[in-house]
């Protein structure tokens, strides 16, 4: 019998969906633009049977993909669970057979040795294909069509790690993909495989390396010349998942690294470089500049996530689990292994950022993601007290000028993560739309927001309305109809 | 008007009648100061001069309105009762009559089930809400 009744956390707008979805023709207030033809991916999480343990980490929650697909100024809804074999036998159990996060020993003994991925972090679409990624095993293969799961993909067996990035990165000169795995030859092990993979899905190069200490590596940067790979206080050791843990845990004594490789280079050609404690989960963009690599991300002091307690046992400090947008130069000139940090803006920020894709590895201005601006309204009495843990604006930052443009949301929403969307026909940085999945917690349900995002302060140009809420999303990206083989 | 507003504001007027019923004195507790004796007395002390329509609107709209309420003297500088207000997401009772008046809200609330989660146990499942 499924019973989330004694999850505290899991209750109002924050219970789980429990359902797939179909909703053709969606509600829509304002105006679709014309030039807005593909699709929004969206894939995050739902618990389908409760967490064995209370103290079990979110990124553990079963996948669950979801689509808003627009063609011709009609959007139609899509949401699927991710078929993979865990949430199978998990169904075929009727109860949650898997325990804490990337700790396999927690596991039931009959689902030994099964690929326990609930692939629930990003999409992907390369080569023509729809993936879902978790950065703990394989691409899994989606239809792009009907959402239903394909299965893993090791493009035509050329790709060994054993895990595949959730952050990998499409260079759009060259149109190839820098992907990774880390823990790449297995649980608790240091290697990284890192992957050139062209525009057809083929492997063309592969270079292998060790990290200073096994560690989450989430994401990288990727510049025309370099791949840069933060690795950060996030620590594991078998001993840990012995005692039934959860893979992470924080030390605040661990250094973070920053490792620098050419595109062209070999593992013998990695540069670290070191720094304090930090937490650089996600990864806004990098370029090279002469000598100098350029790294610009949203940047927590310390660690941003209590599930990944600390080792030393001390309490969770949530003032240090604030991201700001800041800036790493690492030069590879000089002799020693440090490198200068600058705070680019003094609000704290969500650190799901993105910016302009047609951009990345290259000099760029605009960065967009999502903030809670407390000045703003909000409606207590109709949404409920969050005690004032919204984002509910959208922020346009220009790291050229320190300027930032904002998009509120409304009185009684919260943001999930922003995304960019170019205009058709236009090559200017920033010219296009943003789009982002709303909760609004007086309605009950979740609206896609698409605003002008050279124009923010100006609000909606359309509003897609869900009757029901979406099922929360960690990542979701904008897949234009060229891309897949849409219907 | 016997909407969801008046039973729960004027729990303090339910109150009030009990008292009285109590202790036999139901034609004194008809005339307490309540905010349903107050307009009903207003309508017609509003149809006795000729104007009701037009001043019944505007009692109606300052209470709908307290912002507005500021310039409009005919109502709220009247009113001699508590009402419910909310601050901070709790319920209290203003006396003086003064504070905005609690309105059942329209909205689902569905995101006050977080509200008594403490920092660290609302981002450990939300991290990312």
């Amino acid at each position: 019998m499924v019973d989330f009744s004694n999850q505290p956390t899991m209750k109002g707008f924050f219970a789980p969906t429990r359902f797939e979805v179909d909703v053709y023709d969606c509600e829509v207030v304002g105006k679709i633009p014309t030039d807005i033809n593909g699709a929004f991916v969206r894939l995050g999480g739902d618990w389908f049977y409760p967490p064995k343990s209370a103290d079990d980490s979110p990124f553990n929650v079963d996948g669950y993909v979801s689509m808003f697909r627009f063609k011709n100024g009609i959007v139609d809804f899509k949401g699927r669970w991710v078929k993979t074999p865990r949430f199978l036998a998990d169904r075929a159990a009727h109860k949650q057979l898997f325990g804490m996060y990337r700790n396999p020993l927690t596991d039931d003994p009959s689902v030994k040795d099964l690929d326990r991925t609930v692939s629930n972090t990003t999409p992907l679409a390369f080569a023509g294909k729809l993936f879902t990624l978790k950065e703990d095993s394989l691409p899994y293969e989606i239809n792009c069509n009907t959402l239903e799961t394909i299965g893993p993909w090791n493009f035509h067996g050329k790709y060994k790690s054993l895990t595949f990035t959730a952050h990998p990165k499409v260079d759009p000169v060259s149109g190839e993909m820098i992907c990774y795995g880390y823990e790449a030859t297995g649980l608790e092990t240091n290697d990284v495989f890192l992957y050139t993979i062209n525009k057809k899905g083929e492997v063309t190069r592969e270079v292998r390396f060790k990290v200073p200490y096994i560690s989450m590596v989430h994401d990288i940067g990727l510049t025309q010349k370099h791949v840069i790979i933060p690795v950060f206080g996030f620590v594991t050791s078998m001993e840990r998942l012995k005692e039934g843990k959860v893979h992470w845990g924080w030390d605040s004594k661990a250094p973070s690294y920053v490792g620098v490789i050419p595109r062209d280079g070999d593992g013998k050609d990695i540069r670290w470089f070191k720094g304090p404690e930090r937490a650089t989960v996600h990864t806004l963009n990098t370029r090279t500049e002469g000598e100098k690599v350029i790294l610009e991300a949203p940047i927590y002091d310390s660690n941003p996530f209590p599930f990944f307690p600390p080792i030393d046992g001390s309490p969770w400090d949530p003032q240090k689990a604030r991201a700001f947008i800041r800036r790493n130069t690492f030069n590879l000139g000089s002799n020693d292994d440090g490198f200068t940090e600058e705070k680019l803006f003094q609000m704290n920020v969500s650190d799901l950022g993105r910016v302009d894709d047609r951009f990345l590895s290259l000099p760029y201005r605009y960065a967009f993601t999502a903030y809670g601006d407390r000045d703003r309204p909000f409606d207590e009495a109709r949404a409920g007290n969050l005690k004032g843990r919204v984002n509910n604006c959208y922020g346009r930052f220009d790291l050229a000028t320190g300027k930032m443009n904002s998009y509120f949301a409304g009185d009684t929403h919260s943001l999930q993560e922003v995304c960019f969307i170019p205009r058709t026909n236009s090559t200017e940085e920033g010219a296009g739309y943003i789009i982002g999945v709303a909760s609004n917690y007086a309605e009950m349900r979740s609206e896609l927001i698409i605003a002008d995002a050279q124009h923010l302060e100006d609000g909606d140009v359309a509003r897609v309305i869900l009757p029901f809420r979406a099922t929360a999303q960690v990542h979701g990206r904008w897949m234009a109809e060229n891309e897949l083989p849409f219907a | 008007m016997d909407d969801g507003w008046l039973k729960m504001n004027c729990l303090s007027h339910e109150r009030e009648m009990k008292r009285a019923t109590n202790s036999g004195m139901s034609a004194i507790a008809d005339s307490q100061p309540t905010r349903r004796n107050f307009l009903a007395t207003l309508a017609a002390a509003s149809a006795t001069i000729g104007s009701l329509s037009m001043f019944g609107a505007a009692a109606i709209s300052s209470e709908a309105a307290p912002s507005q309420a500021a310039s409009s003297k005919n109502v709220n500088d009247t009113r001699p009762y508590g009402v419910v207000s909310f601050h901070m997401d709790q319920p209290y009772l203003d006396t003086t009559g003064t504070a905005i008046p609690y309105h059942p809200p329209s909205g689902a609330r569905s995101a006050a089930s977080a509200a008594d989660l403490s920092e660290i146990a609302f981002r450990a499942e939300h991290c990312y809400a």
